[in-house]
């Protein structure tokens, strides 16, 4: 009877840890664990909130100017770059407007070597000459010319990114296109000539240049990147779209520049200064 | 009638210990619970004020706007910045290049330097001379404002005499 009566009641408690067991496996454990990840979820929430609520306090916010100059950026390619209908009125409106450069600055020798297409080679479209190119030297120098305008537009285009805005969507479409400038001149004309060659509407980029003296004169071949919009449908057109976070990344997201305002002053300046002569370099 | 009112006190005193003991199970329970969806609510109600906050004060919208805009400043400002650090280079080299001869200049503008290949002439009778002669020149290079990297070799004769000795240079410069 006793020793029964002991079994029932073992049996009693072991029923009892059972199910306290299970309550705590099934029900307990899993919720302390939970309240556990929330209170760290919740330390990392009231974190960002305060590091954000110390960030704006230091961020410098747009003001009614600044706004302003956002308003202005937001069509400067638009307005700044050179807008052609096709591809020949590129290139008849360049090659003008080189002549005459090219006539202020005194070049002696000047001739312009392009592609009319894309992969066809050099030669295929139009050239002209200007005064006396040494014909053999420019043989020599050819197939690294060559070379060099293919590389001048292969791969990607670095500045894509900066044409892609879906806020604002770009009216016509973005070409880019290699041209090579060989020219002869006394070093100083030559020198003005490498100068100024971007300044006109087409903003000529130089890729490459080499030169070398010869017999009489200076003379130097240029590789350059036309950039231009156009209406009508381009062999040069280049397709935007947006890159990699960190393509072409000319600013860091996290420099200081981004906390304070645009200056108004420092923005949109040309860039555009003469050589400075301090040894009588330009009088050779 | 003794024997039944035994079995009614014994059905009686069936103990009331586990339903005490469940009850106790269920109240820690709905505590641990309750502390749960407290937490949720908390988290959910912090979410909210910092989402809120940023809709308010947008920093990385602004930040990109900025970048974009100096970005675009950059590109429009480019082509004339390199085509005068290019002039201003060559225009540099040929202020210190004398007594030596320029045979070639290379250029290669990057986006914030410019890469270039230079190759001098010495005209000398003997190869100390000519060294002599290039490295008070390469000096004269390297103290060029802006010069961050120069480095030479010893090229190749440039074939204008038995005189004329040819160094190869190597080096990048910043954009003034």
């Amino acid at each position: 009877m006793k020793t029964s009566r002991l079994a029932r009641t073992l049996l009693h408690i072991l029923s009892v840890l059972a199910v306290l067991a299970a309550w705590v496996v099934l029900d307990w454990h899993p919720t302390i664990r939970e309240l556990g990840r929330l209170r760290s979820e919740r330390g990392d929430v009231e974190r960002k909130l305060k590091d954000y609520t110390f960030t704006v306090s230091s961020f410098v916010f747009p003001d009614k100017a600044e706004n302003e100059l956002f308003r202005h950026g937001a069509g400067a390619l638009d307005r700044e770059m050179p807008q052609m209908e096709d591809d020949e009125t590129w290139s008849s409106s360049l090659f003008a407007w080189l002549r005459r450069q090219a006539g202020k600055d005194e070049i002696a020798g000047l001739r312009f070597l392009f592609s009319a297409w894309p992969g066809k080679n050099i030669g295929s479209g139009l050239e002209w000459m200007q005064g006396e190119v040494d014909a053999g030297w420019l043989t020599s120098q050819l197939p690294e010319i060559r070379n060099r305008l293919r590389e001048a537009i292969s791969g990607r285009f670095p500045w894509e990114n900066l044409f892609f805005n879906p806020a604002i969507p770009m009216p016509k479409s973005l070409a880019v296109r290699p041209l090579a400038i060989v020219l002869t001149a006394p070093l100083p004309a030559l020198l003005n000539f490498v100068n100024h060659i971007s300044w006109g509407k087409f903003r000529l980029e130089i890729v490459y240049l080499v030169l070398e003296p010869g017999p009489v004169l200076y003379r130097a071949w240029l590789i350059c990147r036309s950039s231009y919009l156009f209406s009508k449908p381009s062999a040069w057109g280049v397709k935007v779209e947006p890159g990699a976070d960190n393509d072409i990344l000319l600013i860091d997201p996290d420099s200081p520049l981004l906390w304070q305002s645009l200056d108004p002053h420092s923005v949109w300046r040309k860039d555009q200064h003469e050589l400075v002569a301090d040894s009588g370099w330009n009088r050779e | 009638m003794t024997h039944r009112d035994n079995h009614s006190q014994t059905r009686r005193r069936w103990p009331l210990w586990p339903f005490f003991f469940f009850i106790v199970l269920v109240a820690v329970s709905l505590l641990l619970h309750v502390e749960k969806k407290q937490r949720r609510q908390e988290i959910r109600q912090t979410n909210d004020r910092f989402t809120a906050m940023v809709n308010a004060r947008p920093l990385d919208q602004i930040k990109a706007q900025r970048a974009r805009f100096y970005e675009i400043q950059f590109y429009l400002a480019y082509p004339s910045s390199i085509s005068y650090a290019t002039a201003d280079l060559i225009l540099r080299l040929h202020g210190i290049i004398r007594p030596l001869r320029l045979l070639e200049l290379q250029v290669e503008p990057g986006l914030h330097d410019l890469k270039f290949e230079l190759r001098v002439g010495v005209t000398a009778a003997a190869p100390e001379q000519a060294r002599r002669q290039f490295a008070v020149f390469f000096e004269k290079l390297r103290n060029l404002s802006g010069v961050t990297q120069a480095s030479f070799s010893v090229a190749d004769r440039a074939g204008s005499g038995e005189d004329m000795h040819a160094f190869a240079i190597i080096g990048q410069v910043e954009w003034p």
